[in-house]
């Protein structure tokens, strides 16, 4: 697992068009130069927004990921319904 | 032409707080009518205040989206020396694309005037968004202050603590009456909430009001001494309070005047909005 390649990556997602486009495209190229795990690269390209969570993503960046996903507001928040108290967010560690 | 005496004094003229959630511009009747009413009469009263102080230019102090920050940035205050502000990074909050002015000079010396405070404090152009940009739509609509944007990390750890943003404050009235400058301060963001967490809509009112009663006392003891640990449990987004302790050091810890608080879960934010009595 690499949570800082993971979210580097989405963060180039969000300001790289031409990332995007591979990345919905599936190509494999997407991903040259991050050091992701299979489950994480998984996660991105199939835009499963609840294994993102349980990944451990900044919830921001993967708000931010699925509004660029067109997954949004209701439907965004029904995929995380079931991952309550799940994580912990601590503004010292 | 403008009255001399009542021009006659630099530093800060006014300090205030109030959140920034985009939704408060993005989904306006999502928020029930009366508790929506209640957030943008106190947002406009904030502007009304503005204007009467006369400031010369204007600090909106922020935080991040990972705009300008990234992920696992070191950095803990940005500073935005831009000579114009002409994009939004979002284009889904409501807030129309203006041109605002910058002020590169001060912006330059206010990064001098804290980098003993955080050495991880820099100045770059930024980007602005919508934990500036929301609350001016309706304090500033117009643009009419140039603009000079803090921002401080309240995404990611290590945080600066809320006795340094307390200090950045002070240093803001320091530098404005070194520079002979009439200047505003707003900080923006808060109070509980966790955007884009699993418990997006929970709101913390015990938190919320057990804060802005610290507030209203003017109490710095105890509002800086907040534990991280409550500060947590009413969500990553009340990281955002080290907004409310700038613009409180801003204003020497005056006790403030509690505008609105409306615990909106439709906006996924306890929304607040104050101003100090300097």
């Amino acid at each position: 697992m690499s949570l800082p390649e993971l979210e580097r990556f989405v963060w180039c997602v969000k300001r790289d068009p031409r990332l995007l486009q591979d990345l919905l495209a599936g190509e494999a190229q997407a991903f040259d130069g991050y050091s992701l795990s299979s489950e994480e690269m998984t996660a991105l390209s199939t835009g499963d927004i609840a294994a993102l969570w349980t990944l451990g993503i900044h919830p921001l960046l993967l708000v931010q990921f699925a509004r660029i996903l067109g997954v949004r507001g209701e439907a965004y928040y029904q995929k995380l319904a079931h991952l309550k108290d799940t994580r912990v967010m601590s503004s010292t560690s | 032409m403008t009255d001399p005496v009542t021009r006659s004094v630099n530093g800060v003229v006014m300090a205030a707080a109030t959140s920034h959630a985009p939704h408060i511009s993005a989904f306006p009747d999502r928020a029930p009518e009366e508790q929506r009413a209640a957030v943008y009469s106190a947002m406009t009263r904030l502007g009304t205040d503005l204007i009467a102080a006369m400031p010369d230019l204007l600090v909106v102090v922020a935080s991040d989206h990972f705009t300008n920050f990234r992920p696992r940035d070191v950095s803990q205050f940005l500073v935005g020396t831009n000579s114009t502000f002409d994009e939004i990074a979002e284009d889904w909050i409501g807030v129309q694309r203006q041109r605002v002015r910058g002020a590169p000079d001060f912006a330059a010396a206010l990064v001098r005037a804290i980098e003993d405070v955080c050495s991880e404090a820099c100045g770059q152009d930024l980007l602005l968004e919508h934990g500036v940009v929301t609350p001016l739509a309706w304090l500033d609509p117009t643009a009419r202050y140039p603009l000079v944007p803090l921002l401080q990390n309240c995404i990611q750890p290590p945080l600066p603590s809320l006795e340094q943003c307390f200090t950045i404050g002070e240093r803001l009235n320091d530098l404005a009456i070194a520079l002979n400058r009439r200047i505003a301060v707003v900080g923006t963001g808060g109070l509980s909430h966790s955007p884009g967490a699993p418990d997006a809509g929970r709101i913390d009112q015990e938190f919320d009001r057990h804060l802005l009663r610290l507030l209203e006392a003017g109490d710095v003891d105890q509002i800086l001494t907040i534990p991280n640990e409550r500060i947590d449990r009413a969500g990553f987004g009340a990281w955002e309070i080290r907004q409310w302790a700038t613009a409180f050091g801003a204003a020497a810890g005056a006790p403030a005047d509690i505008y609105a608080y409306e615990p909106i879960p439709e906006w996924e934010t306890g929304c607040a909005v104050a101003r100090f009595r300097l």
